[in-house]
């Protein structure tokens, strides 16, 4: 029977240590610029950021994002960042000792070809010099898919195609209070927009 | 304006989804507070190497400041300067800029984030298509970072698909590769370090004397702060 109370007493105080409202994961940024080349051979420029902190003036979260892809005269300029979300890799670039990762940073965007849209973009820091960074865009309104580059043959920056820029993952910020954003339809719906 | 389709909602961790076929990561609580033990017993350590001790920022976007020796300088997507030792983080982007007919890019991004011990400031455009006193400088992307550490700092620039007059032109990637151009120079990946350690990383910096000196992709971090412009044009 003590050794009883002494496992509950044990579990009792593992509990207390484990708050979910209090154990929040200190959150970070991405940033990054350059060009994907899309199976057209027309390039898609990109400068993207992103974080869980509120981003002021009504814009939601931290960041932006500005697109152009070449080939179709698509235009996309951000309007709101409404999920920053972990995408896994988590990793420390052994050259610079920098994180790596994944990000999926959602929001609203106005456009030239489809009005006000979701977005929601995959960036990945695979580390310097930023050749295997991988950068896909996808649009859509709410549910339905109107643009979306993930199923082209290439989305790296210059590593094993023709792309080039950088895509930097930033160490944790102690600024930073808030946790990573959950991904649902709600926070990002270009992500679960279909067809995908 | 566009409306935001739904609030953040904070959670610790995600889930997957199939829209993008990506696979995201779930964090649990043990590593949030296995996280947090190591921030704490890190943090004084980080302390002791602040950068710097005054606090505040001073925001912007996109300026222009007239009175210079070339009569006026423009900064398109410009942070503004971020404190040494401040943990903030200031951003600027446009679809595109350009400043009359000298200079003009598009996706212009620039950022500078700031912890106690570290500076990180990036800057870039694609697409720069740069015109002074009749020669033509392009590029299909330029980016310049700068990094400031307690120890030091360092800083790099990535250019791609740079020509002059329809001439490619090969980028060693060291710094402060010089170009001759009628009447001035194009610096590439120009570095320079202040006096406090501070880096200043110029990806191109075009100079025609008495003309026009134009700035592409500048990053700043280090104990003068950080800072970045995606373009500075004086003419």
């Amino acid at each position: 029977m003590r050794k009883l109370i002494s496992v509950l007493g044990i579990a009792a105080l593992a509990l207390a240590a484990y708050d979910p409202a209090s154990a929040w994961v200190r959150c970070d940024f991405l940033t990054g610029g350059g060009f994907i080349v899309r199976d057209s051979g027309a390039k898609g420029n990109f400068g993207i950021g992103g974080s869980c902190r509120p981003g002021g003036d009504g814009h939601g979260l931290w960041g932006h994002l500005e697109y152009h892809d070449h080939g179709t005269g698509l235009n996309v300029h951000w309007l709101t960042i409404t999920a920053y979300v972990d995408g896994g890799d988590t990793s420390t670039d052994p050259k610079t000792h920098q994180p790596t990762g994944t990000r999926i940073i959602c929001g609203t965007a106005r456009t030239n070809q489809f009005g006000d849209v979701d977005w929601a973009v995959k960036a990945k820091d695979v580390g310097e010099p930023g050749v295997d960074d991988e950068f896909v865009i996808k649009l859509s309104h709410g549910p339905v898919t109107v643009y979306n580059t993930l199923h082209d043959s290439n989305n790296t920056l210059g590593g094993t195609g023709p792309g080039g820029g950088n895509i930097q993952l930033h160490k944790e910020n102690p600024s930073i209070t808030e946790s990573f954003t959950e991904l649902n339809p709600t926070t990002c719906p270009a992500f679960f927009a279909t067809p995908s | 304006m566009g409306q935001a389709s739904g609030a953040p909602t904070n959670g610790n961790g995600s889930h997957g989804g199939s829209g993008m076929d990506h696979t995201v990561s779930h964090h649990t609580g043990v590593v949030a507070v296995a996280a947090m033990v190591v921030a704490l017993l890190v943090w004084p350590v980080a302390s002791e190497a602040q950068l710097g001790d005054l606090t505040g920022t001073v925001t912007g976007t996109t300026s222009t400041i007239t009175g210079t020796l070339l009569g006026t300088t423009t900064v398109l997507a410009g942070t503004g300067t971020l404190v040494a030792g401040t943990s903030d983080a200031l951003d600027a982007s446009s679809l595109t800029g350009s400043v009359g007919s000298l200079v003009a890019g598009e996706v212009l991004h620039a950022v500078t984030i700031g912890y106690p011990d570290q500076i990180d400031s990036e800057a870039s455009l694609a697409a720069l298509a740069l015109n002074v006193a009749g020669t033509n400088i392009g590029a299909d992307f330029v980016m310049s970072r700068a990094l400031a550490v307690a120890d030091g700092a360092s800083g790099v620039s990535n250019i791609d698909g740079l020509a002059i007059n329809g001439i490619p032109i090969p980028v060693t990637g060291d710094p402060n590769q010089t170009i001759g151009i009628a009447g001035g120079v194009l610096i590439i990946n120009e570095q320079q370090v202040g006096s406090d350690g501070t880096m200043m990383v110029n990806a191109l910096h075009a100079v025609v004397s008495g003309i026009a000196d134009v700035v592409v992709a500048s990053a700043q971090a280090g104990r003068s702060g950080g800072s970045a412009q995606a373009l500075r044009a004086s003419y």
